[in-house]
């Protein structure tokens, strides 16, 4: 199986005016996504999802570390260079509404995306905005409105046909179920799920609701204060978490607590039900764990991972 | 357990004065609920939730709004006393109280509002209306009915740091405490709402709190009162899977140490369910189904309405996840609210409807048909 | 009492765009309308006086007719020297209309481009430019029209060159605030992500999508501005100098004759300077509150 996309030690932080380290929204994050496989990117909000997202796309420059896709090293690219690679790479924004103009009609929003990598005529260019729209189970008459006055169901679906329009390898959906509710996020899951079956298109899919992640994605990182603390094949994430903070987020109903602690050694050390468990053992609170693999293709960050 | 507040046959209307016609907002919703208790109001967007909530508290002030119904509303003792003072200028009429304690809060409404069903007409006085059931409502707003609202974050004011906020609030019910009994009290809320470090956050602004924070500072300043019902207008949207749960069970613990009574507002049906005791399912401005958590969130037997049915499918469970289960679809849109109901609202979008029972639900919508105790179905399916 | 009817529903669907005629209140639509009919014949009036149609030379002179008051055969009557003073009105146009599109296209075109430099390059360069134009509307307008008028003597479309440069910075302040408000919008952000040119998304999203209405408002402004310094130079005798008519030097000519009960000689052009002038600020305002009305939902 080839790559499409992998990074290589991502490192990015956010400072405040006076330098010092506000946020920590990436740190040390390594990913690589195989052609035709959906990764899922979970963990809570402000923990850096985003903006792995947003690296990938180059809309950020990372303070170091390599994204490689398709073989070219985009980190080494200039904006020039990247403009035309950017037909391969999409993104499904959260809030669908801010990423149209709104003073667009649906069809001029198509219309701009389909013209910008074919020539197509006006009746062959028409027919293919239908067809996008048929794709994603929107009618035609929706074409003529105003994108400022759609819902927030059709505005989504509209942002997947522009993303479509171009026929990307790869595919960013960022947060794309979070402002939705409940029942359009099923509709737009399936959407997603037929789309990638027919178009073959690698995925990674950001959120923060892990049973939503399980249904779209092969594989599963996890991700906690900029760091990956577990990464598996989406069964083996389901029945086998090693990280306390999968378990906890597979069971969220449990009640979690928060103890202040410094900030070296684990991230994940403030509210861990292991360490509590295990009576505050000194090497969480010295040492930051490593991402080690313990099965194949599972690999956790804790070091207690095994028990 | 002794009723707290009951709502009948509420009907809300709103004029389109652009295209002169009405928008149907609320149609025929009622339901009780009883001290103690929660009930879980569900539906998609646009299907009159949060419209029922703010008719209630008083709020809805584009015309024509509500148009007809009675709300009865159980309030304090003293508040009791003040109502009735302000209500014995008008005409006393029968159906303005009930078993003596229960007031309706919607009080001389009928004097203010005619309409016609055929064809539609209303006649209403809105300003009057409204400053007439003002009077009451001061007694009750934020003293014995409080709300959150959907958007913390905008629903505090920027530029006022929050223990600003909350201890104006403070002071607005207890007039004689002074300052530092009022400091007291308001950090003690903050604390009872599970936040970290309240002195810090009374002197933060709203636009450095993260969501989950502003919520949390929300529900203070409703609780300052001690409010006997406590409306939480879908508290959960935009907070984390972990943070919605925290939130959850943060009302849940507050119902029990201030003695609330809570009505949640949420389009999850599977959150509601987890502490509702009555679950009330609207769509499209009508209650579909009203029952005990226990007949609605019923998995296979027993009835239940089309949508409700959709509507807990689509919400993938635990079980399903892990199966690997395709999720289930509720196919089309709420349709718009700018018919008359002629037909059964859900008809577009139900699989049951086929043959004979098709042409019923076209001729005529549904009434609410009782299907066990304190169970309620709009549907054809179940009459008997 | 308040009545509210129900009426038939309307079987089109409904798109939430609000067309511009449903958009605009009645007084947007009377001021927009007002200003329509003078921009109309101002255009008429200009067209006439190039092509040279009239149905009498405006600059004939005929002592026979000279100070009559308004009839049927001249509407706004004659002057002092028996010449029609709605033909030498008409003819007037010609003294602002040329010099009054050069300043509104001066000021447009350079405020546009200043504004987007500075919003999108926040560099030296643009900082350099911003200081420039501080310094340029500093200045107080007329006083330095007349001391250029003074020393050189220049022509009348050096003038509104002049009153054209003078407005760059208020329209490069009102673009500059445009953009930087759009700048951060995500749509911007979804467009390069797309893949447009960075000139793409500057003129078509930018410009001509969001803030083309600005610089309407900014040019039917500029334009009313336009005529009413011509106006005001011809006036105090340094613009347009007689035979040739102009609105301003006409009021002037006429003040002499008002005591005399010969009215008409300045008021009917000072009314009609003041109905222009007012029907171009009109406009703009309806056009801005037409336009700034958001899309509602």
């Amino acid at each position: 199986m080839d790559t499409v996309v992998e990074t290589q030690g991502l490192y990015k932080y956010f400072y405040n005016k006076k330098g010092h380290t506000v946020i920590k929204a990436c740190d040390d994050i390594s990913l690589s996504i195989p052609k035709g496989k959906t990764l899922g990117l979970v963990g809570e909000s402000g923990c850096g999802k985003t903006t792995v997202g947003r690296i990938l796309l180059r809309l950020i420059e990372p303070d170091s570390g390599t994204v490689f896709f398709n073989g070219h090293n985009l980190t080494e690219m200039n904006e020039k260079h990247i403009r035309p690679l950017r037909k391969n790479f999409q993104m499904i924004f959260q809030d669908s509404s801010s990423s149209f103009n709104p003073r667009m009609r649906a069809y001029d929003a198509l219309k701009e995306s389909v013209q910008l990598y074919s020539d197509l005529r006006a009746k062959e260019l028409r027919d293919e905005i239908y067809h996008l729209m048929s794709r994603v189970n929107l009618h035609k008459e929706m074409l003529s409105h105003f994108l400022g006055s759609l819902s927030g169901g059709e505005l989504k679906r509209l942002d997947i046909a522009r993303v479509l329009s171009i026929h990307p390898a790869f595919i960013i959906a960022d947060e794309p179920l979070s402002l939705l509710d409940m029942s359009i996020q099923s509709q737009i899951v399936n959407l997603l799920l037929e789309v990638q079956k027919e178009e073959n298109t690698s995925l990674l899919f950001i959120s923060h609701d892990l049973r939503i992640v399980r249904m779209l994605s092969h594989t599963v990182a996890v991700m906690y204060r900029g760091k990956i603390v577990e990464l598996a094949p989406k069964s083996v994430i389901t029945e086998n978490p090693l990280h306390p903070y999968t378990k906890h987020l597979w069971n969220p109903k449990i009640s979690d607590f928060y103890v202040q602690f410094f900030e070296s050694g684990c991230v994940y050390k403030n509210s861990c039900r292991v360490l509590h468990r295990k009576g505050f053992p000194l090497i969480c609170s010295e040492k930051q764990p490593e991402l080690l693999e313990y099965e194949k293709g599972h690999y956790a960050a804790c070091h207690f991972a095994q028990e | 357990m002794s009723l707290l507040a009951e709502l009948n046959d509420l009907k809300v209307y709103f004029y389109d004065q652009r295209d002169k016609r009405f928008i149907r907002a609320v149609e025929n919703v009622g339901f009780s609920i009883n001290e103690g208790t929660v009930l879980g109001v569900v539906g998609e967007s646009g299907c009159g939730k949060t419209v029922t909530a703010l008719s209630m508290m008083g709020l809805l002030e584009s015309e024509p709004g509500i148009i007809d119904g009675q709300f009865f509303f159980k309030p304090s003792e003293e508040d009791a006393e003040l109502i009735k003072q302000s209500l014995s200028r008008g005409v006393r009429k029968q159906n303005d109280y009930k078993k003596d304690t229960l007031f309706n809060l919607f009080f001389g409404l009928d004097r203010y509002v005619s309409f016609e069903e055929n064809p539609f007409t209303i006649i209403k006085d809105s300003e009057k209306w409204l400053r007439r059931n003002n009077r009451i409502m001061e007694h009750i707003r934020g003293k014995n009915i409080s709300m959150i609202f959907q958007n913390p974050e905008q629903s505090l004011n920027p530029f006022i740091p929050v223990g600003g906020q909350l201890t104006r609030t403070i002071k607005r019910f207890n007039r004689e405490a002074n300052s530092y009994e009022i400091k007291e009290k308001a950090i003690k809320l903050l604390r009872s709402v599970r936040l970290y470090r309240p002195e810090i956050v009374m002197s933060m602004y709203a636009g450095s709190l993260s969501i989950g924070m502003a919520q949390r500072v929300t529900i203070a300043i409703a609780l300052c009162s001690h409010p006997r019902l406590l409306i939480a207008d879908e508290p959960t949207t935009g907070l984390d899977t972990t943070n919605i749960y925290k939130m959850i069970e943060l009302l849940e613990v507050l119902m029990t140490e201030m003695n609330l009574t809570l009505m949640l507002i949420s389009h999850n049906i599977r959150i509601v369910s987890t502490i509702a005791s009555n679950i009330l399912v609207m769509y499209a401005g009508t209650v579909v189904e009203i029952g005990s958590k226990n007949y609605v969130m019923k998995t296979k037997k027993g009835p239940k309405h089309p949508y409700t049915e959709a509507l807990v499918s689509s919400v993938p469970s635990d079980s399903d996840i892990k199966r690997g289960k395709k999720l289930r679809v509720i196919p089309g849109t709420v349709p718009n609210n700018k018919r008359k109901m002629d037909c059964c609202p859900f008809l577009e979008r139900c699989p049951y409807a086929e043959g004979k029972i098709r042409q019923k639900c076209e001729s005529a919508c549904p009434e609410l048909a009782r299907v066990a105790s304190q169970h309620y179905i709009r549907c054809y399916l179940f009459y008997s | 009492m308040k009545r509210f009817y129900y009426e038939k529903e309307r079987i089109n669907i409904e798109g939430f765009h609000v067309p511009l005629s449903k958009r605009a209140s009645v007084r947007d639509v009377v001021s927009v309308g007002f200003g329509l009919f003078v921009v109309f014949y101002l255009f008429v009036f200009f067209v006439i006086s190039v092509t040279n149609t009239f149905i009498k030379d405006p600059m004939q002179v005929e002592i026979s007719k000279m100070f009559l008051s308004p009839s049927f055969e001249h509407i706004f009557g004659t002057d002092f020297l028996g010449r029609d003073i709605f033909l030498r009105i008409v003819k007037g146009t010609e003294a602002f209309f040329i010099p009054g599109i050069i300043s509104v296209t001066i000021s447009t075109t350079f405020g546009l481009l200043f504004g987007i430099i500075s919003a999108y390059y926040p560099r030296y360069f643009s900082k350099i430019i911003f200081y420039f134009l501080n310094i340029i509307d500093s200045i107080p307008r007329l006083i330095f029209i007349l001391i250029i008028i003074v020393l050189f003597n220049p022509s009348i479309y050096l003038i509104m060159t002049f009153v054209g440069i003078s407005s760059i910075p208020k329209v490069s302040s009102y673009i500059k605030s445009k953009v930087e408000l759009l700048k951060k919008q995500q749509f911007i952000e979804a467009c390069k992500e797309l893949g447009l040119s960075q000139v793409n998304i500057i003129f078509k999203h930018i410009v001509w999508l969001s803030s083309k209405s600005v610089l309407i408002i900014q040019a039917t402004l500029g334009m009313g501005e336009s005529i009413l310094i011509e106006t005001s130079l011809s006036y105090l005798g340094i613009g347009v100098q007689e035979p040739i008519p102009s609105w301003g030097n006409m009021v002037s000519m006429g003040k002499d004759f008002f005591f005399q009960g010969k009215i008409w000689l300045s008021t009917i052009p000072a009314l009609v300077i003041l109905v222009t002038i007012m029907g171009l600020y009109l406009l703009g305002d309806g056009l801005n509150s037409i336009y700034s009305e958001k899309v509602s939902r």
